[in-house]
This record gives C-alpha cells, structure tokens and sequence, in this order.
C-alpha cells in the first residue's frame, strides 16, 4: 500500500482540498502540520520552497491542486472520463482564483480598509462568480458540479464557501440555493463531517 | 488520431465562401471524410495581449500539429462576448460546441489529448506541478505590469528578477540536474516543458535579456530546445510577424 505523507502548516490553508479527498476516500496518511516558526527547517526541504508538498512513497510532490488532483484521480474523485476530468480541474482553478483575490485581504493591516475590501471582493468576485456557478449546477442537474456524482470540484466549493459561511452567516449563499444546497450536502458526508468536527481548529 | 492539416491556410480563406464544384472544395469534403471524428476547436481571447494566457494551449496545439480557429477578439467586443462565457473570463476553448474555461485547464485537457501530459499518472501530476509554477509565476508578474509610475515599476521589476525569479531559477535548474534528460517530466517533451519556455523565454528573455540564465544551463538548454522545435519556430515566427506588439 502507498504511503502518503501530506506537509503542510498547522492550517487548513492550501492543504484542506487534498486532506478532504483524503478523507472522503478514507484513506489512511500522514498529516504532517509543523508551526509557522519551524517553517525555516521544512523550507530548503522542499522543491520549490513551498507547502503542502505530498511525499508519495518519499517522493515529493508539490503545488496544492496537483496534490489533490492526482489523489482524486487516484481513488476515484477526478471525474468518470477526460471531459469530466476537465470540468473538475476547471472549476478548481475557479476556486484557486478565489482563494487568490483573499491573499491581499488577509494581509492588510488596517482592520477598516480590511473589511472595505473584503466587502468589495464579495460584491465584485465572489457573488458574480456564484451566479454563474449555479447557473452550471442548474444546467448540470444532478446536485453536482460535474457529472452524476461527487468530485473533488464540490470538495473545493465546500472548503472554500463553508468557512466563509461560519464566518458570515449561511445567508451569504442565499442568492445559489443550489450551490447552498451542495455544501450542506457535503458537510453533511459522514466521513466529512466527523473529519471537521475532530481536526484542528486554526484560523485558516 | 488526429490529422495533420496542410492546407489550413487555404481552408481559412474558404470559409464563408459558398460551396462549389472548385479544387478546393474537392479537397476539404476528401478532408472532412478522412478528418471526421476530429472535434473542431476554438480558442477564444483577446487581441491584446497577443500571447497571455491563451498562449500555452496554443504552443500545445501547434506543436502536436492539431488544427483549430485562433479567435482573437478586441476589447471592445469584450462586453458582448462575457456573458457567454462559463465564468465571464478568457480563454476558453469550445471543443464541438461545449466550453471549457480556465487556461491551465484547457492547456491540460490538450495536452493530455495529444501526448503532451507525461506517460503516466505520476508523470502527469510532475507536469501539472510545474504548470502550477508557472501559473504562480504569472500571477507575482501581474503587479510590476500594473504599475503606472515608470520609476516605480523599474523598482518593482528589478525586484521581482533578483527574488521571485532568481530564487526560482535556482530550484528548477536543481530538478532539472535531478531528471538528468533534459526535459523537465520523464524523458520526454511535455507541456511543462512549453511552459517553461513560454515564461522564461518568450517572456522573460525578450523583455529582460538572457543574464538571469547564466548560471542555469540546463534551463537555458531547455529553452532553447523547445525555441528550436520545427514546430513551435515555425509558429513563434509566424505569430510575430502577424500580431501587433503587446503594450
């Protein structure tokens, strides 16, 4: 059996979407978290001077979707044929975009402008982007993002809207009842739910 | 299979034309027999820049030899066309009528189409990796670009080459030495390796020069491997001389 060792901070951070697929798949690895000052130790470690990195039977393995698109391919969660495979790794990148357009928000300083921007980003990036998600989850027709069943494109949309949802009420996703829908179903996986109830809480 | 197509150019200058009993015609509908289980691509982005995020899938697509309509649309066109789009973005790539948005994803799906995407499943995800560099490094890109104070902007640029790239440069010669073939997946080309030579080549070497290679090369070699390809000269040569500079 493969040993999988998934790097990473002590953070659901760019490590959760992989930890998800993990977890939906129940499959057995090592979630290796260190503290954010041990970083300079794992750092020169690494092969671009980053995290997550996957050790897949010791070889590494870096870049967050890459790492959770080859263990979704793996066990089962990519898609059932290329196209499929497609729009999943599509609505992915969406996800990465998202979590982008957060990086400046999270840094800011100013806890008005902080919250100024934060205001602006859902207004101009996130409810545009939702309304045309739901548009694709009522054209799909199945509950799912693609296809007939789970992938690890609805994972992505749970890590990402749940949180946000937590943080800012479950109103925030009232204008996508369908999406809605979709990360309640999620959350609601058993594997998935025991998985959040019991990890670490961090603050991102 | 898929076809290789000689007679593009003349292809295109049919279109739209009535069909009719000329030579022309004759070949296509010989063509279409023989090229019928080939989908029909379009690529869909702006003019302007005249490579940006369309460019990968199109150096995939050249270099597998694999026909499809370059769409490039001006800005202004922009307003009519978004709201067509899966995520008000572009590229996106129509393949027989159904779309695809995102660039790396439509990049993959090419690549994996044609034999670009690594031999198996781990070579694949090594290929998907470094495209993610890539992706990265386009995105730490896009702040220097934006800045409008020229003395600022040289300030930002100069930064980003003695850091962002520099520290980068470093790393990947370091795989490269590691994989010990000359490309960075396997023994083989992928489009990682297209990747890297749209970025560090075709991006960084015409707009900075080739200093920040001196003491990388194996990236360097790579580069130039890729530049040399009958395929990707014979489109880079083409494509410069037929599209306006980028701002």
């Amino acid at each position: 059996m493969v040993h999988y060792k998934l790097i990473y901070f002590n953070l659901r951070g760019r490590a959760e979407l992989a930890r998800l697929v993990l977890q939906h798949q129940e499959i057995v690895f090592e979630d290796f978290r260190f503290e954010r000052e041990e970083w300079p130790k794992y750092k020169a470690g690494t092969p671009f001077g980053q995290v997550p990195v996957l050790e897949v039977d010791g070889e590494p393995l870096a870049q967050s979707n890459t790492i959770a698109r080859y263990l979704a391919r793996q066990h089962g969660l990519a898609g059932q044929n290329d196209w499929e495979q497609s729009q999943a790794d599509m609505y992915v990148d969406c996800i990465h975009d998202l979590i982008g357009g957060t990086r400046p928000i999270i840094y800011e300083t100013d806890k008005d402008k902080q919250k100024e921007m934060f205001q602006k980003f859902l207004q101009d990036v996130v409810n545009p982007h939702l309304q045309k998600v739901e548009q694709q989850l009522i054209k799909n027709g199945s509950g799912f993002l693609v296809g007939k069943s789970i992938t690890w494109a609805d994972l992505a949309y749970y890590s990402f809207f749940s949180p946000m949802m937590e943080r800012l009420g479950e109103a925030i996703l009232d204008i996508t009842p369908h999406l809605k829908k979709l990360v309640a179903h999620v959350g609601n996986i058993p594997q998935i739910k025991k998985y959040v109830e019991t990890r670490p809480k961090t603050a991102l | 299979m898929y076809c290789k197509t000689p007679w593009r150019s003349g292809f295109n200058r049919l279109k739209g034309q009535k069909a009719g009993r000329s030579r022309h015609t004759i070949r296509i509908l010989q063509t279409d027999l023989h090229c019928s289980n080939m989908p029909v691509y379009k690529l869909r982005y702006f003019n302007n820049p005249r490579r940006g995020r369309a460019e990968l899938a199109r150096l995939i697509l050249h270099q597998a030899g694999v026909e499809f309509e370059d769409i490039r649309f001006p800005h202004s066109e922009w307003p009519a066309i978004k709201p067509s789009t899966p995520f008000g973005q572009v590229p996106v790539l129509e393949v027989d009528g159904q779309v695809l948005a995102q660039s790396n994803t439509i990049a993959r799906y090419l690549a994996r189409k044609y034999g670009l995407a690594g031999k198996n499943d781990w070579e694949q995800a090594l290929a998907d990796m470094y495209a993610d560099n890539i992706n990265d490094l386009l995105n730490a890109a896009v702040p220097p670009f934006m800045e409008k104070d020229p003395v600022k902007q040289k300030e930002m640029y100069e930064k980003f080459m003695a850091e962002t790239i520099a520290n980068h440069v470093v790393l990947i010669e370091k795989q490269l030495k590691k994989n010990n073939t000359g490309y960075l997946v396997g023994n083989d080309l992928t489009w990682a390796d297209l990747a890297y030579y749209a970025y560090f080549s075709d991006f960084l070497e015409v707009k900075f020069g080739s200093a920040f290679l001196k003491d990388a090369p194996l990236l360097k070699a790579l580069i130039d491997r890729v530049k040399a390809l009958p395929n990707i000269k014979k489109w880079t040569e083409f494509r410069n001389s037929k599209y306006p500079e980028e701002n």
